[in-house]
């Protein structure tokens, strides 16, 4: 059977299906936008096919408003099922991330906007909503039998796409295949590894991760490791998922003491690091006030961020994360006068210690807008 | 030849003679307008009661006969079952080469094309889209397609454009006496305006209803002292589909970015203060645009006179939060905004296209609105703008009132940069449907293009925060992003014509060439 990759149907948009056709070096083209973009798809094919397929290959492509990087992925997955082709690297250069200069300990992550891995119309436009970071998820949000061809994807996406301002996160599979993950997403340019099921130091020690990782502590044995797993090399902040902790408990989601421990523990250990805890993501993407009050929850629980399941979220997250005008206000004379006097001082008759103006630090670090005014959040 | 706006222009369409589009307010016919033959009481039932037994009944009664042009409203959307037993009616007493005058097609008259190839229906009048504008574009139908606006319709028929023969008009609810209400029954679907000018204007009205009511069936949308024959069919729709659910909010990151942008703007301009109105139909972006606006409006306020929709139960919970003091209803898109119409009936006003849009009459609403929000397939550098074709050029929406509606005094198309790889912003629209002096502001998820002849919006937004851009930034940054497209191979065999909102013609659709062998 010849090799394929892809996604085709009615529903369908900004991907395609090939099928790649080894002897028969014919390139057949069937496109919803073929009225003005054939010859460039078929110009675009060839040379993917000339990039990553041995001579003589040909490919019969269904196209539905695919991206050059895209259409690429797409052969580059389908020529990696060819024996021969599997273990070839892309050597194509990384798009600049402009969060490359930034401390990656010290970069703000109020809202990681999660985009599936394998869905490319999502892609593209990621950069529009203001998230602080974006997760190209391959792990949940892929089926198993696309983990392969979503690799490729991400990776052609990170080369290719701009993602704006966002810091651009991967998060890995776990086991032996989020160790080619992780070597691809690092290759292709991603700023951050997000490492799911993380449950000790020494494993994402043997990750051997070239780039900054986010352990995700989301079982029992991995929040008994957390404090050791966060001071683990290369760890820049430490995440929670709250479903598959849960479930390794037995807790319900509708109990809300039951995170309680894993919270004040996750937030102690990434706190005693020095690093930012980060919390999960809220299911309900229409029920968009009561996300508002989970997002303040978690910042009065100390939580530095949140994941966001669609763009929606994120405006409302920006704005809960802001402090109001007069926290701000606050803060900024807590941190002058802290820093004018170097040691202990009274602003407004109260006494100011480090912790209040490390807390005043982190309010203005929240001031820091992506957003707009003329979002409504 | 080639009309004002440079466009290659036919100056006949199917036996008629065309003007040429002269540019805005450049078309001034004279003379009178048309007028339905004279009737007399002596040949009605003196005891009101016009029922007769079958639609075929009916149409015999009538006289139709091959060549004759018929007329249905499209209030029932794609739950229409009315047009397919009108036809299959039709082509049970052997007639053919009927011209059928809908207001609107959708999806469900696919369901006709049969009977087009039997040669039953010869030619559809007016604006085409789904598998009806694919059938036109493949050059299968006989005749022009001219293309109108909902405004455009009824001032054809006005001005005697398009005579109709039989109008056959679905009543979710009626009285023996032909008195048509549009909110109660099985059928229930709102508003009827778009049947007014057909019940007004054509020789012999038949009124369709599968909810009978005892006379007086008031307040009656459409009175029966229009109305010649009322017969009753089993049904008269799918309810399902009538009241649809194309109106769910979307979740589209980009169309909802792009319509709280468009609400953005609306408010940074101060359109949006006490009083104001606004136009926004039922597609995603509108639907978006006005929960946006309302929720503007709730932080700061604001109460609108009026919004002129495409009613939906996102502007009936507008209305009974006090944020609009009426609504007027065009088209009555969902079951809740049915219910409010009889249960605020002081709050509704029923308009029909003689109200809202008509062109060669005194006045409309249509020009009275502060702000319009509209869609659009393609737009060029000089704000001209496509919603008729795709730029593969398949015919593929009617104009609706699009075209009547761009004389706000704010027109907003609200779009995304591209559409599946394909740039909206382009060299050249495809198909000119609206000429650029009308286009305001271009909204997309990139940032929004206000037109330079609009100086008075630019100099009101300067110093706000919004995203602003040009049409040729948006088009590159497309073009970046998709890759240049080439341009459509089109064929020289023309297949439609769109008319701007005075009858003139605006544009030629031609067929494309890929579908001459499609493959």
């Amino acid at each position: 059977m010849n090799p394929t990759a892809g996604h085709r149907g009615e529903d369908v948009r900004n991907d395609c299906f090939v099928e790649l056709t080894p002897g028969n070096p014919a390139v057949q083209v069937a496109s919803t936008v073929g009225a003005v973009y054939l010859r460039q798809i078929e110009s675009e094919v060839k040379a993917a096919l000339a990039r990553w397929a041995p001579e003589g290959t040909g490919a019969i492509v269904e196209d539905f408003g695919a991206f050059t990087w895209c259409l690429e992925a797409r052969v580059e997955a389908a020529a990696r099922k060819l024996p021969g082709v599997s273990a070839t690297t892309d050597t194509a250069e990384p798009h600049p991330s402009p969060k490359r200069s930034q401390d990656p300990k010290a970069r703000i992550r109020r809202t990681r906007l999660y985009l599936p891995g394998n869905t490319p119309k999502f892609f593209v436009n990621a950069a529009l909503y203001g998230a602080d970071s974006v997760i190209l998820d391959l792990e949940d949000a892929v089926p198993e039998s696309e983990k392969d061809e979503a690799r490729s994807l991400v990776c052609q996406s990170l080369r290719y796409v701009d993602f704006g301002a966002a810091e651009r996160m991967v998060r890995i599979n776990s086991g032996v295949m989020g160790m080619a993950d992780a070597r691809a997403a690092a290759a292709a340019g991603a700023d951050v590894l997000l490492v799911p099921k993380a449950e000790s130091a020494e494993a994402i020690e043997a990750l051997e991760s070239p780039i900054p990782t986010i352990p995700l502590i989301e079982s029992a044995r991995g929040l008994a490791h957390a404090a050791e797993i966060a001071m683990a090399p290369g760890v820049v902040a430490l995440a929670v998922g709250v479903e598959d902790y849960l479930a390794d408990i037995g807790g319900r989601r509708d109990a809300p003491e039951a995170m309680a421990f894993a919270y004040g523990q996750i937030v102690n250990a990434a706190r005693s690091a020095g690093l930012s805890p980060l919390a999960s993501v809220y299911a309900d993407i229409d029920d968009l006030p009561g996300f508002r009050v989970e997002v303040k929850r978690m910042i009065s629980l100390g939580f530095d961020g949140v994941g966001c399941l669609h763009p929606s979220q994120v405006p409302v997250a920006q704005r809960a994360f802001a402090p109001t005008p007069e926290e701000e206000e606050w803060a900024r004379q807590v941190v002058a006068a802290f820093e004018d006097k170097g040691g202990a001082v009274a602003v407004n008759g109260k006494m100011i210690d480090a912790p209040v103006a490390a807390r005043a630090r982190r309010i203005l670090e929240r001031a820091v807008s992506n957003l707009p005014a003329w979002r409504l959040g | 030849m080639k009309n004002a706006a440079g466009r290659e222009v036919p100056l006949e369409a199917n036996g008629r003679p065309l003007a040429a589009y002269a540019g805005i307010g450049g078309y001034r016919p004279s003379g009178g307008k048309a007028g339905p033959p004279i009737r007399t009481c002596a040949d009605f039932p003196s005891n009101g009661d016009k029922r007769t037994k079958s639609l075929t009944a009916a149409l015999e009664k009538a006289g139709l006969r091959n060549g004759m042009t018929v007329s249905t409203h499209h209030h029932l959307r794609n739950g229409d079952f009315v047009a397919k037993q009108l036809f299959e009616a039709a082509e049970a007493m052997g007639l053919r080469d009927l011209t059928w005058f809908p207001s609107a097609v959708f999806p469900c008259h696919a369901e006709l094309i049969p009977l087009l190839e039997k040669g039953v229906i010869r030619h559809i009048e007016g604006s085409l889209n789904g598998p009806l504008g694919r059938y036109a574009s493949e050059g299968r139908m006989n005749g022009l397609a001219v293309l109108r606006s909902h405004g455009g319709r009824y001032r054809s028929i006005q001005d005697g454009d398009v005579k109709v023969d039989v109008a056959v008009l679905a009543a979710p609810s009626c009285d023996s006496f032909g008195n048509m209400d549009g909110t109660q029954g099985p059928s229930a679907c709102g508003s009827l305006g778009f049947g007014l000018a057909d019940a007004q204007y054509a020789d012999h009205v038949i009124a369709v209803t599968d909810h009978w009511v005892p006379f007086p069936n008031f307040p009656a949308q459409i009175p029966g002292n229009l109305v010649d024959q009322v017969v009753e069919l089993e049904r008269l729709g799918d309810p399902a589909q009538i009241v649809s659910g194309t109106t769910q909010l979307t979740r589209s990151p980009d169309r909802l970015l792009i319509s709280e942008l468009a609400a953005a703007f609306v408010r940074a301009a101060g359109i949006m203060q006490n009083g104001f109105s606004f136009q926004a139909g039922a597609g995603g972006i509108s639907l978006a645009f006005t929960t946006f606006l309302g929720e503007w409006m709730r932080r700061e306020g604001v109460r609108a006179r009026f919004i002129r929709g495409g009613s939906t139960r996102y502007l009936v919970g507008m209305l009974e939060e006090g944020l609009t003091d009426f609504i007027l209803d065009g088209q009555t898109f969902d079951a809740d905004a049915v219910e409010s119409m009889r249960r605020h009936p002081s709050s509704h006003i029923p308009t029909s296209p003689f109200t809202s849009y008509n062109y060669h009459g005194k006045g409309n609403i249509a020009s009275m609105l502060d702000v319009a929000v509209l869609g659009a397939t393609e737009i060029d550098l000089e704000f001209n703008a496509n919603v008729a074709t795709h730029s593969d050029g398949l015919l593929l929406h009617g104009l609706g009132g699009w075209s009547d509606a761009l004389f706000a005094r704010c027109t907003i198309l609200a779009a995304p940069s591209f559409r599946n790889r394909m740039p909206i912003v382009r060299e050249r629209v495809t198909t000119l449907c609206g000429p650029g002096e009308l286009i305001d502001v271009v909204v997309t998820e990139r940032g929004l293009a206000i037109n330079p002849r609009r100086q008075d919006l630019i100099e009101r937004v300067k110093d706000s925060e919004l995203p602003l851009t040009t049409l040729d930034e948006l088009k590159e940054t497309a073009e970046v992003i998709c890759g240049k497209p080439n341009s459509l191979e089109l064929t020289d065999e023309r297949i439609g014509v769109v008319t701007w909102v005075d009858g003139t013609a605006l544009d030629s659709v031609y067929r494309p060439a890929h579908l001459v062998n499609p493959s």
